[in-house]
């Protein structure tokens, strides 16, 4: 199920392109975003082969793009985008991804590292012992039943309502933390019950919690909209729904499955079980992811705000702003140009990221003028990156960038080639402050195993479907196994 | 005694081909798979006994809907299951009993269980099946 070079047409240095004739089933072309090395690399897996089954799903439009960091999935490759007509095309679960709304926040301090720096021992003991990692572990917040149903509706309103952070918080993010069109209903209660210890927690695989530097500004004007200063610490979160989330797309492949033959939908693969979005199951599915991003924003905001205590408790003083959050796994109601006209579409982005341009009304108000702060998580020991969003982006990839580095090495190699307590002493050599709960998990996550973030972002850079403003290096990392 | 399975390679995800001298026990022999390969540091407290009831269309959708209840009963519980009684099997019904115990963590966290390639099969006299989990 690889596809051989011959299939491709070079669009540009950085745009590869499998035609829609290649196969008799796909509706438009499939596109990737990739230097040559990339392209030859993704050549080697499925990834590929999965992107072309996402370009014969019914109502998509334009192309089913995948971004520099793509790597093989199940049904859609992560990196992958789909664009599906909101009259009559299908939302498919699968195409969102298990972890609703995995996504990104930043914090910005106006502290410089160096002031900080015989206190990043204490900040992160003191973040780790407030923001539970790893699995097993519940939060503080036990949600009644009804407290679960407003968190699910009004996303991080709730929270700020009982002293969680501020309305300046919520002007921040994505969506402003609370995106509307949730119906409770249809999460179930299997969801619900693993959801409701979970509200504060990070997880654990590649989700992490970063003390960090900004390094490096490209764009200075940017970065200063964006309040980060060279030489100053930043904190990102990257974490997600929990097992709600990952219990909400559970239940709807498992509800859509059966009913596939009833819609006359052909698939080539289970994993991309999907409804019609005007479908009463289509519909009932989109209230339920709602519901689950609000989660994922919730929970992220209850770390920030656990975050901010530690600092206060570390440093004393200080003030820590949210710079933005960004959901990587999520489905949404957007209007985009295809072929001349305006046109709804549900907008799958699995492993891809919003990244939205100058003058875009969904783009936060202190944004505006420059454009949507884009967060790419990097990985130990090396970096991540802070983007702007561009117009260009809006008409080449539905206003979408990359999310991180992508994996090319599994798991179990990795803990076979790289021993986590090497690993931990070498980061710890490099002046950076671990705070993990075991070796193998660190191993897992090793830079080593993900394709190389710079040349991730500047493949995005170059295309021009985000701009980098600030590259920012860990300083302290806390994650869960 | 033959593996009751393997874990195989994937990029990000974790993916094991499991074994089985019947279906049911293929079914047995992934529960402990997967629970396995999570990796559970036990916790305090008695052995657990779980009801759990399954239904699906085929006997596929069952083998994922078995684990994806088992996956969900034990993170509401903060428990891991090392065996399953089984009362009534079909290829379209699962009913039994769960055993397992307390956890205080695991160490690998499974957030999913895909229907991605998963096609039981009998090969040379054995059940096989090759199931992704997301992770």
């Amino acid at each position: 199920m690889q596809i051989d070079r011959s299939v491709f047409r070079k669009i540009n240095d950085y745009l590869w392109e499998i035609p829609q004739s290649h196969r008799e089933d796909m509706r438009v072309p499939a596109r990737i975003y990739a230097s040559k090395k990339m392209f030859d690399d993704t050549l080697q897996d499925r990834s590929l082969w999965q992107l072309v089954n996402i370009a014969t799903l019914p109502g998509i439009q334009n192309a089913a793009i995948a971004m520099p960091d793509i790597h093989e999935g199940y049904g859609f490759p992560i990196g992958g985008i789909a664009a599906m007509r909101v009259e009559d095309g299908v939302v498919s679960p699968g195409g969102i991804g298990y972890d609703i709304n995995c996504g990104v926040r930043l914090l910005a301090s106006s502290t410089p590292l160096v002031e900080m720096r015989s206190k990043l021992d204490r900040l992160a003991d003191e973040i780790f012992a407030r923001v539970p990692s790893g699995v097993g572990r519940g939060g503080r917040i036990k949600l009644t039943p009804q407290e679960m149903d407003a968190v699910l509706e009004d996303g991080v309103r709730w929270a700020i309502k009982r002293g969680y952070g501020t309305e300046d918080d919520a002007a921040h993010l994505e969506e402003n933390g609370s995106m509307p069109g949730t119906d409770p209903s249809a999460v179930s209660e299997r969801a619900k019950l693993r959801g409701r210890d979970q509200l504060g927690t990070l997880g654990s695989g590649n989700h992490f919690l970063e003390v960090q530097v900004v390094d490096e500004v490209f764009e200075p004007d940017v970065a200063k909209a964006f309040n980060l200063f060279s030489g100053n610490i930043a904190i990102m979160i990257h974490c997600g729904s929990r097992g709600l989330g990952h219990q909400v797309c559970t239940d709807y492949v498992r509800l859509m499955l059966p009913r596939l033959q009833g819609w006359g939908i052909e698939l080539p693969d289970r994993e991309l079980a999907c409804a019609p979005i005007a479908s009463p199951e289509g519909k009932r599915y989109f209230g339920a992811m709602t519901g689950a991003a609000n989660f994922a924003w919730t929970n992220r905001h209850i770390i920030a705000h656990n975050v901010r205590e530690a600092w206060k408790a570390a440093r004393g003083t200080g003030e820590l702003k949210t710079v933005y959050d960004v959901a990587h796994n999520i489905g949404k109601i957007e209007t985009h140009e295809v072929g001349g006209k305006s046109i709804n579409v549900c907008l799958h982005r699995k492993g891809a990221t919003r990244a939205f341009g100058p003058g875009q009304p969904d783009v936060p108000e202190a944004y505006r003028m420059v454009g949507q702060p884009v967060l790419i998580p990097g990985t130990m020991g090396t970096a991540s990156y802070v983007l702007v969003g561009t117009n260009e982006g809006m008409r080449e990839s539905f206003g979408t960038s990359c999310h991180g580095a992508g994996r090319r090495m599994s798991r179990a190699q990795a803990k076979r080639t790289i021993r986590g307590s090497t690993l931990r002493q070498a980061l710890e050599k490099r002046g950076i402050i671990i705070r993990c709960e075991s070796d193998a998990g660190l191993a897992e996550e090793a830079p080593e195993a993900y394709k190389d973030v710079e040349a991730v972002v500047e493949v995005v850079h170059r295309a021009g479907l985000a701009k980098k403003v600030a590259r920012l290096k860990p300083v302290a990392v806390v994650k869960g196994g | 005694m033959e593996q009751p399975f393997e874990v195989l390679s994937h990029t990000a995800d974790l993916r094991i081909r499991v074994y089985g001298a019947s279906l049911a026990e293929l079914f047995r022999h992934a529960l402990l798979g997967m629970f396995q390969s999570a990796s559970p540091t036990w916790g305090e407290g008695a052995v657990v006994h779980r009801p759990i009831v399954v239904g699906a269309t085929d006997r596929n959708a069952l083998l994922v809907d078995f684990l994806s209840e088992a996956l969900g009963l034990s993170d509401i519980n903060n428990e891991s299951y090392t065996d399953i009684e089984i009362q009534k099997f079909s290829d379209t019904e699962l009913r039994g009993t769960l055993l397992g115990q307390p956890i205080k963590r695991f160490t690998l966290e499974i957030k999913a269980v895909t229907h991605h390639r998963l096609e039981i099969q009998e090969k040379n006299g054995r059940w096989e099946a090759e199931i992704v989990f997301d992770i």
